[in-house]
């Protein structure tokens, strides 16, 4: 098991390569001029060309790749272009914000899917199962956008329980929590719903119940155990698209997080900043990966024999 | 088996609530304070007059970005200088007459046409209790110089000479009359020598420990989220102190969700007020909205290098085709009016000399038969990101729709666009356009040949005698000369057509209706310290 999680971590070196490779070149291609994106329109073209120097920009794009990989084999992720400052330090001062967002987005989506899910599956073409599916299906069509304004408008505006937005104070963080997590929380019901379905028409579950063990002992011991491996599977991947993907949410609810600087940092074409948060998430995204993989061995003991 | 599903759980969750636990606990501890404002003030905003009475006064003000430094060489930005310019000050500022008068400086006078001779106020402390010398203004002026953002504002100044403490005389390498109002920038703000130096001493930047002789404080900075500045008691004008204890900036990107939080108490003014948001505001009775006229144009650029805006003619019919009324309405629900002149209203520099098209298809007909484009041509705009944009383009391509020109739209993110309008690839652009205090920065970038292209000039449009007129009215020192050059400037490039000015959007301000003592910039530098309930 140790090997394994060692070799998943050393693989992590050449996915790091692969992804810095690729961005730094797009953002090379792309078109734009970051010194004259940075200093505004009425800048003299002599500053322009200054600053463009100074950033190091006037080199051939294999010279800049190469400082670059230079810098963050070292543990130094640069300095960002628009505000001169590194981007280390830029990053993890919001990162902090948008874990605790993407957590209990995380925790708000499993805690209620994975009961209804259930819930849906033993109780299929029921009342229950219906609307909990016609939920899930409007939980995943609704753009997040537009479900964090209609909450602003509900809860700040009209009764003032919540602030409208900012990252103080857990009352700041009920909104934009059930904003992310309303998407999450759909699919993973949804698998829920569906891998239990597939389990408890298994043999080994008719054998269960014909043995006289109790329905509640069944569901909960004997199927949602198998049942398990699509959801976490799921969650794993929903939880790196919550990471990267909060952009919106961040935006409605002014919530300091790093999905709001890599949107502002692709906009100037800063692009030790972005090489910074796609890094930093392209680390966190593996490190969940490898706990979801983990977690596999623990739910189900014909994998962990792979393992050895 | 329960046991099992518990350790998934929590292993799952584990790390990253380490984290997560990590970061609310120090966001909270460094925040409390301004929650607690926001507390208050949201008390006040829901009609409680007794909360502004109870401590302290917090103005909270809502931004849609955030600054992008603390120090004044290395940011040239509006939301970076509503910082900055309270926590410093400079030599001279822009009184609400649009004149320059002494802020720093006691006074000033032209020696020669490169020699001006400053007298500072005697007595005048920095945050840390140090006075102010000669010496500072040297030491700012002169390291800004080196400063790419706003090292191109000091260009003209070849050294600073200190005679005492309080005298010095700046040296210019060529006649300038940009020089006062460039003093003016939040680039030129006068730092404390020692303090930087020692700064830079301990491996520090001059944004780690902003400090300087404005009226606030620097007090924190949460990236991405908020700033604040507190009062600084020993201001030294009493009539520009400040009259509330804290400014809180709150940076909401979000449009409506700005607005909400001016609703709900949560803001106690906001700056950059959406256009679809302002008859909502009009209509509360708790909020206010303070309009102001702005130095803002936007306008509709033809490339003149290429055919058919080569020609004038067809240049001229473009400003008769284009209904500006309509664009108005469509893009900025009317907070605006249509707009005839290069540069905006409120400007210095602004005269009221251009030649007008009135919108008459039927004179754009003939015009473009005389052109010999009877059957109309195809072209393309290309257009920056932007909704209020995007609406403007619709509306044109509509109107030239009508006399048989078809005109594509292509929407690009803003560095592609400033990267493709500079090269000169395009047909036409939509931009815009706000003046600040110095009427050179206007007319240079956008009508001389120096400047054709990526410096600002997107129309290509090369005249030697605007080029003349502009050199001129930046070094002449007398001010009827300056006014004749501008003139001529205004009248000569609307008879040349070089754009089709579309509208100037109105510049507004909302807040708290008991809020008192805003006094809105139309180049947007507002000043903070005189707002209060």
């Amino acid at each position: 098991m140790h090997k394994y999680v060692i070799k998943r971590l050393i693989m992590l070196i050449p996915v790091i390569i692969g992804v810095s490779f690729l961005v730094f070149f797009i953002m090379s291609l792309a078109p734009g001029d970051t010194a004259r994106t940075i200093l505004g329109e009425d800048a003299p073209i002599e500053a322009v060309e200054a600053l463009n120097e100074e950033l190091g920009l006037n080199d051939p794009v294999l010279i800049r790749y190469a400082r670059y990989m230079g810098g963050l084999v070292r543990g130094d992720l640069g300095t960002s272009y628009k505000s001169g400052r590194p981007v280390f330090s830029e990053v993890m001062s919001r990162f902090p914000d948008t874990l605790k967002l993407a957590f209990w987005g995380m925790v708000f989506a499993v805690v209620l899917s994975i009961p209804i899910g259930i819930i849906s599956a033993t109780r299929q073409y029921s009342l229950i199962d219906s609307v909990s599916m016609v939920l899930a299906l409007l939980g995943v069509a609704t753009p997040n956008f537009w479900l964090g304004l209609m909450l602003i408008i509900g809860f700040s505006l009209h009764l003032r329980w919540f602030p409208s937005g900012g990252s103080e104070g857990w009352k700041a963080l009920v909104l934009p929590v059930i904003t992310l997590g309303t998407g999450c929380m759909a699919n993973i019901t949804r698998t829920t719903r569906s891998s239990m379905l597939e389990v408890i028409r298994q043999d080994y579950i008719r054998t269960a119940k014909a043995k006289g063990v109790s329905s509640r002992s069944v569901i909960y011991k004997h199927a949602l155990k198998n049942a398990l491996i699509p959801v976490v599977t799921v969650i794993g991947l929903q939880f790196g698209s919550l990471l990267g993907g909060a952009v919106l949410t961040e935006t409605v609810f002014s919530w300091p997080g790093v999905g709001t600087y890599l949107v502002n940092s692709i906009k100037a074409k800063d692009t030790p900043a972005v090489l910074g948060c796609v890094i930093i998430f392209c680390i966190c995204f593996s490190i969940v990966n490898l706990c979801v993989d983990i977690l596999y061995a623990y739910i189900d003991p014909r994998i962990k024999s792979k393992y050895k | 088996m329960k046991k099992i599903l518990c350790t998934i759980l929590a292993g799952a969750m584990a790390a990253s609530l380490l984290t997560g636990c990590g970061g609310s606990s120090s966001s909270s501890s460094n925040s409390g304070g301004s929650g607690d404002a926001a507390a208050t003030t949201a008390a006040a905003g829901a009609g409680d007059s007794a909360a502004p009475a109870a401590g302290e006064q917090v103005i909270n003000i809502g931004l849609n970005t955030d600054l992008t430094s603390l120090d004044p060489h290395n940011h040239n930005d509006t939301a970076s200088a509503y910082a900055t310019r309270h926590i410093y000050s400079n030599l001279v500022r822009l009184n609400e007459n649009n004149e320059f008068v002494g802020d720093l400086a006691d006074s000033w006078e032209y020696a020669d046409d490169v020699t001006v001779n400053f007298t500072l106020k005697e007595g005048v402390k920095f945050h840390d209790g140090s006075v102010l010398t000669a010496e500072d203004v040297k030491y700012s002026l002169e390291t800004q110089k080196d400063s790419p953002k706003v090292g191109h504002l000091v260009s003209m100044i070849d050294s600073v000479e200190v005679t005492d403490d309080t005298h010095f005389t700046i040296h210019l390498n060529t006649p300038s009359n940009a020089l006062i109002s460039s003093l003016n920038h939040s680039g030129c703000a006068i730092l404390s020598k020692a303090h930087v130096e020692k700064l830079l001493a301990e491996g520090k930047k001059i944004e780690d420990e902003p400090m300087g002789t404005g009226p606030y404080k620097f007090d924190s900075w949460t990236p991405g989220a908020s700033f604040s500045l507190v009062k600084n008691p020993d201001y030294f004008n009493p009539e520009r102190a400040a009259q509330n204890d804290k400014l809180v900036f709150k940076v909401i990107p979000e449009d409506s969700a700005r607005t909400i939080a001016l609703e709900n108490g949560e803001l106690d003014m906001m700056i950059s007020v959406p256009t679809t948001d302002a008859g909502r505001i009009r209509d509360n009775s708790n909020l206010a909205l303070d309009e102001y006229v702005s130095t803002h144009v936007e306008y509709f650029c033809a490339n003149h290098t290429k055919a058919p805006f080569d020609d004038v003619r067809v240049r001229q019919a473009m400003n008769y085709a284009i209904n500006k009324n309509d664009i108005v309405i469509a893009s900025i629900n009317n907070e605006g009016k249509p707009f005839d002149n290069y540069i905006g209203e409120a400007a210095i520099g602004y005269y009221d000399t251009v030649t007008k098209y009135e919108y008459n298809p039927e004179k754009a007909k003939e015009l473009l038969a005389e052109a010999g484009y009877a059957d109309g041509f195809t072209f393309t705009c290309y257009v920056a990101n932007s909704t209020t944009r995007s609406t403007s383009a619709t509306v044109i391509q509509a109107n030239l729709a009508d006399l048989g020109i078809t005109m594509n739209i292509e929407q690009m993110e803003a560095s592609t666009f400033y990267e493709k309008t500079g090269n000169g690839e395009h047909d036409a652009c939509l931009a815009g356009w706000v003046a600040n205090a110095e009427p050179d920065n206007t007319y240079r970038p956008l009508f001389t040949s120096e400047r054709a292209g990526a410096g600002g000039n997107r129309s290509f449009y090369k005249n030697p005698e605007v080029d003349a007129l502009v050199d001129d009215a930046a070094v002449n020192r007398d001010k009827a000369a300056v006014q004749k050059d501008y003139e001529t400037i205004l009248k000569t490039i609307s008879d040349d057509a070089v754009w089709v000015p579309l509208y100037s959007p109105t510049g507004m301000i909302a807040r708290q209706a008991d809020l008192q003592g805003v006094v809105p910039s139309p180049i947007q530098m507002h000043d903070f310290y005189s707002i209060h309930y």
